[in-house]
Parts: C-alpha cells; sequence; structure tokens
C-alpha cells in the first residue's frame, strides 16, 4: 500500500503548512467571481519552482481542489457561480441563501464537496496504478495517439464547436512546433527574437488562461454594480447540517458516481459533473417541482459531483498524460515543469513525489471541508472585490509570474500576445484549453511521431505501424468516436434550436 | 459577409499560412509534423465554411462583438507597460499598469475618487509581490533606469 507508506511525507510539517496556504487560498480565489481554478492554478505555477517537486504539486492540487468548492459561496451568497463547477449550485443554492438558509447551504457545499472529493481522491488512489502499468505496454505509436487522444478528446468533448475545438487543439500543436525540432535540434518558425527558446509552456499556460479573463472582467468592470444583492448569514450547528447532509443518501451518491465518472472522461471537467448530477438528482427525484426553489438535494448533489471529479480527473493525466479536465491539463504543465513525466515512471522512479501529492490530495479534501465551514462566513467579502482591482492584480500578478520562470522578458511578450489572441479567439467561439493542451502535448506527439517513423522505415513501413495493433486501433476508435459523440450532440442541440424557434 | 464565414474563412487562410511557413523551408524531416498539423488545420477550417455557409447554421456558437470603445484604453496600458518595463524598471511599470487599470475601470463616478481608492490598494499590492518575487523567489527583475 504505497499510499499509507508515503502518508508521513504528506504530513510533514512543510508540507501541511503548503497545504493550509493552498486551501485557504484556493477557497479565497475560488470565491472570487472571474477567478476559474484553471486561471488560478496557471497563475500560481511560477511560484512552485523554487519548491521541492512534490511540494509544488500539493500546492496546485490544494488550490485546485479547494477553488472548485469555494466557487460555491459566490454562487449561493450572490448568485453569481465562482467557477464554471458551480454553476449547478447556484440553482438551489442562491433561492435558499433568499430564504435566509445562506449558512445551511453553504455547509450542505463543503460537507457535501469533502464526501465527494475523498470518494475520488480514493478511486484516484487506487486505479492510477493500475493503469500506469497498462501504459507500460505503450510503444512511440501509442503514445504519439495518446497525446493526439488528448487534444482531440479536450477540443471536441470540451468545446461549444466541435470544429473550433479541434482547430484550437491542432493550432495548438503547430505553436508546440516553433523553437527547436526536438528530434533534429533544427531551429524553426523564429519569426521574432521572442520566440528564439519556443513558446514556454508556462508563459502559454497564464497568458490563454488569465489575459482573456482580464479583458472579460474590464468589459463589465467600469459598470460597476455587479453584486446586487447579499444575503446575511444565520446561526446554525454544523452538527445539524451534518446529520441532515448524510442522511441525503441519493443525492450524495448520484453526486458522487457522476462526478468520478465524468472525471475519468478526459475533457470533460466539473461543470458537466454538476449539471449532469443535478440533472439526474431531481429526475430521480420524489417530488422534483421543489428543485430550483432552494432543494438541499441540489447542492449536495451539484458539489459533491464537482469535488468527486477531481481525483478522477487526474487518473488519465497522471497516467496516459491525458487531463480530465482544463485545470488538469493545467497541472500537467505544473508536473512537465518539474521534469515529471506521466506515465509508469511516476510509480516508480517518482514514488515519493507522486503518492506525497496523493495522499495530501486526500488530506486537503479534510483541510477544505474544515476551512471552508470556518472561513466562507468572511470568504463572502470577497466577493465584494471589484472588477477592477482584480483585473489590475491579475495582470501585474501575470506579468511577473511569466518573467520568474526562466527570467525572460520574451516570456512575458509571448504572454501578453498570446493571451490578447485568445481573447478574441474566445469571441469568434474558440476555446484556450485545446490550445493549451496542444502546446503541452505537442512534444510529445512530435518526438514519438518522429521515433515511431524510424522504427517503422526499418520494418513494416509507417502506415501499419501507427495503424495496426490492438491499443493503436482503441486509441484511434476513442478518438473517432470522441469526435463522432460531439457532432451528434451539436447536431441534436441545433435541431432542438430550429423546433423551438419554429 | 456574416461573422461566422468571416471567422471560418480566416481559420482556413491561418492554415494555409501556417501550411507555407512549414514547406517554404524545405527541409522535409524537421517540418514533416508541423505540415501534417497545418493541413489537418486547413481540412478543419474548410469543414467550418462550409458548414456555415448557411448563415443560421452556426447559430449555437456565433461570434461575440468585441467592445472596443471600453476595452481600447486596457489595449494602449498592455501595450505601454510592455514597452516600458524594462526601460523604466518592473516594479514602476508594474504600480503604473495597477494604477491605470484600475483608475481607468473604477466604477466610481469621480476619476479622482477612483484614484483616491485605487492608489492604497496598488501600493499594498505591489509591496506583497515585492515581498513575495524578491525577498522570497529571489527573482531579478529589471530594474530600469527607476526602480
Amino acid at each position: 500500500m504505497d499510499f499509507i507508506r508515503y502518508l508521513p511525507d504528506a504530513l510533514s510539517a512543510w508540507n501541511l503548512l503548503i497545504l493550509c496556504i493552498g486551501t485557504i487560498g484556493g477557497l479565497v480565489l475560488g470565491a472570487t467571481p472571474g477567478l476559474s481554478p484553471t486561471m488560478a492554478v496557471a497563475l500560481l505555477i511560477p511560484f512552485t519552482f523554487q519548491m521541492p517537486a512534490d511540494s509544488g504539486l500539493i500546492l496546485l492540487g490544494s488550490v485546485y481542489t479547494a477553488t472548485v468548492a469555494g466557487g460555491a459561496v459566490s454562487a449561493i451568497l450572490v448568485n453569481i457561480p465562482g467557477a464554471p463547477a458551480n454553476i449547478a449550485t447556484v440553482l438551489d443554492g442562491h433561492p435558499l441563501a433568499q430564504q435566509g438558509r445562506a449558512t445551511e447551504a453553504l455547509h450542505y457545499c463543503f460537507i457535501s464537496s469533502l464526501i465527494g472529493g475523498v470518494l475520488g481522491v480514493l478511486v484516484l488512489i487506487f486505479f492510477t496504478p493500475i493503469l500506469a502499468n497498462f501504459a507500460l505496454k505503450f510503444g512511440p505509436s501509442e503514445l504519439f495517439w495518446i497525446a493526439i487522444l488528448g487534444v482531440t478528446v479536450i477540443g471536441s468533448l470540451g468545446s461549444k464547436s466541435v470544429l473550433k475545438g479541434l482547430f484550437a487543439g491542432a493550432f495548438g500543436l503547430w505553436l508546440s512546433t516553433i523553437g527547436y525540432d526536438p528530434v533534429m535540434g533544427v531551429e524553426r518558425f523564429v519569426f521574432s527574437s521572442y520566440l528564439t527558446g519556443g513558446i514556454n509552456i508556462i508563459a502559454a499556460l497564464i497568458g490563454l488562461f488569465a489575459i482573456p479573463q482580464v479583458l472579460g472582467m474590464l468589459e463589465s468592470a467600469a459598470s460597476g454594480g455587479r453584486i446586487s444583492e447579499m444575503y446575511d448569514l444565520e446561526k446554525r450547528s454544523v452538527w445539524t447540517s451534518f446529520r441532515y447532509n448524510i442522511s441525503r443518501v441519493r443525492a450524495l451518491t448520484i453526486g458522487s458516481i457522476t462526478g468520478i465518472i465524468v472525471g475519468l472522461i478526459p475533457g470533460a471537467g466539473g461543470q458537466i459533473a454538476g449539471l449532469v448530477s443535478y440533472d439526474q438528482t431531481r429526475k430521480m427525484s420524489r417530488d422534483p417541482s421543489r428543485f430550483g426553489k432552494g432543494e438541499p438535494d441540489g447542492v449536495i448533489a451539484a458539489e459533491s459531483a464537482n469535488n468527486a471529479m477531481v481525483g478522477p480527473s487526474l487518473v488519465p493525466l497522471l497516467t496516459l498524460s491525458v487531463p480530465g479536465s482544463p485545470t488538469a491539463a493545467v497541472l500537467l504543465g505544473g508536473l512537465l515543469i518539474h521534469g515529471l513525466f506521466p506515465g509508469p515512471n511516476l510509480f516508480t522512479t517518482h514514488a515519493k513525489v507522486t503518492w506525497t501529492f496523493i495522499d495530501a490530495l486526500l488530506l486537503g479534501q479534510v483541510l477544505m471541508a474544515v476551512f471552508g465551514l470556518m472561513i466562507s462566513r468572511y470568504s463572502r467579502f470577497v466577493t465584494r472585490v471589484s472588477n477592477n482591482f482584480m483585473a489590475a492584480a491579475v495582470t501585474v500578478l501575470a506579468v511577473f509570474g511569466t518573467y520568474s520562470v526562466q527570467n525572460n522578458f520574451s516570456d512575458v511578450m509571448v504572454m501578453m500576445t498570446l493571451g490578447t489572441a485568445m481573447y478574441f479567439g474566445i469571441k469568434l467561439g474558440f476555446s484556450p484549453a485545446p490550445v493549451v493542451l496542444g502546446i503541452i502535448l505537442g512534444p510529445i506527439a512530435e518526438t514519438n511521431f518522429a521515433q515511431g517513423r524510424l522504427i517503422a522505415e526499418s520494418s513494416q513501413g509507417v502506415l501499419p505501424y501507427f495503424f495496426t495493433g490492438t491499443i493503436n486501433l482503441v486509441l484511434i476508435a476513442l478518438c473517432v468516436g470522441s469526435i463522432g459523440y460531439s457532432i451528434f450532440t451539436e447536431v441534436r442541440a441545433a435541431r432542438r434550436r430550429k423546433g423551438a424557434s419554429q | 459577409m456574416n461573422a461566422t464565414r468571416l471567422t471560418s474563412i480566416g481559420a482556413l487562410v491561418l492554415s494555409l499560412l501556417l501550411y507555407w511557413a512549414a514547406v517554404a523551408p524545405g527541409d522535409p524531416r524537421s517540418y514533416l509534423f508541423p505540415e501534417v498539423i497545418a493541413i489537418a488545420m486547413a481540412i478543419l477550417a474548410a469543414a467550418m465554411l462550409v458548414r456555415n455557409w448557411k448563415p443560421s447554421a452556426a447559430k449555437g456558437n456565433a461570434p461575440s462583438s468585441v467592445p472596443w470603445s471600453r476595452l481600447w484604453p486596457a489595449f494602449v496600458i498592455f501595450v505601454a507597460y510592455l514597452l516600458l518595463a524594462q526601460p523604466l524598471g518592473f516594479y514602476l511599470t508594474s504600480w503604473l499598469a495597477f494604477v491605470a487599470i484600475s483608475t481607468v475601470y473604477s466604477p466610481a463616478e469621480s476619476s479622482i475618487i477612483g484614484a483616491k481608492r485605487c492608489l492604497p490598494a496598488s501600493f499594498v499590492f505591489l509591496g506583497i509581490l515585492y515581498l513575495v518575487f524578491v525577498l522570497l523567489l529571489q527573482v531579478q527583475t529589471p530594474r530600469g533606469v527607476l526602480f
């Protein structure tokens, strides 16, 4: 039981301190409307450079966990989800606050997040080594298809338009080829001196996620008056809420199972987990008409689902380099800059770092609930911070964070350029997550593509090498399946819109 | 021509440019991967164009407009920030950028009131950044002619 063996490392004073800072910081960032978990984790990556790999990953993991839960505070109190994962929480959380039951809703949120989150991390603990051992069978062709699968899945399932999502993913792959060719060492597409070293992953992550959000905040900043109503918190015992919460077995089960399944599906993310579990809980309820009017089961299902998603979203990431959510894609960047490559080696050569990180995620769930229940009363003040201050702070932090990676101003220029371009891209319907994943997975895809070609040319030929073999065929089928499924749902949605307009 | 169709044409032009950039240097071994990617992008852009030829086809994910009148000051601040950061020094330009963004976009009716609120916040924020980056992380930032 490796996860028990490395538990003392996660419990060391330094790692516990990092875990507490990450959890409290994540709760505050999550409660702040406009700051998504993905952006928060991206902005924090530069701070982890000076830390040991396990502590750096613990900071990123704890912030990931806590921002998802913290987003419920603003969802409940001011009707603005702190993160996309909390959209479903708004539906019943805010009506509860309107009825003078805001504290009760916050209690359900953190208790359900704890239960869902612990179950999710247990799935991570028990599933990941099995899948990692399976990944030992992978050669260059399989690894090439894995990288393509990651981009395809995020591009198709994680975007509103399949074609735009895939285009964005392919553009990210192309961007990753700027700089030195990883196999031949030839310099490519260096159109400007700023691009000499290629596109730094962290600069791209920060730019693509932070700058569009800054510009989005500024769009509405000058108008002010963002928060129309803020509800006071009533006095209520946590124990009373806890007893009621654990008695809602159906909502907790549906939420946790849905979150785990959605987390394991690459590219899906917490937003889908929350909405699907909310919808299923409502459908299976004896009185669905209560939903949307302040039904605690709605909050319980949504919050247990979006936190249950966190652990499983790291299973395909740690084993196959395929992230289960956009934030997990950013974490992949965090792993790579610490010299950790997903796959079986993580659980053998880097077992200490990996298991300490996973154990810390488990502890983080408990701390998230404890701190969440303690500070949610105060974190509502964060929701009052104006967008102009938030945008100014994020801009300056993005510049400092990017510069600190390599002490190179070119990275800042690249970050700002990519971020501004992405803002216009978002306006045109493109998503940043596939671009980021393309940039991260591009070198993996290209290196394995080149190695595969060398092997294939001396044996069976390139096409048979890449397009035969059970694992290759399964991976290709998954690529095609994710695209096919997304096209099907897009066509169905278009037909529904057409039907509704007629 | 509608925005959706223009987006598809723009995507197609971009992919063809990237394809040209990949084939122009003439070293097939180093440029094969970006070439294949550019071809895939062109196919996807062409599919977008075909799909969006009818204006009604892309209603679900239609492009939204950029509020230029609100955002042009932000773009000016960004450009000035990047141009001045090295010659003037990171901390001074960051402070100026913070004050400029938070004042220009302040919801306060008067810019003087807005600036009064922004100044203390800017000093606190930059002070924290200085502590974290210089003292804790020991990052050497460009100092320029000023601090």
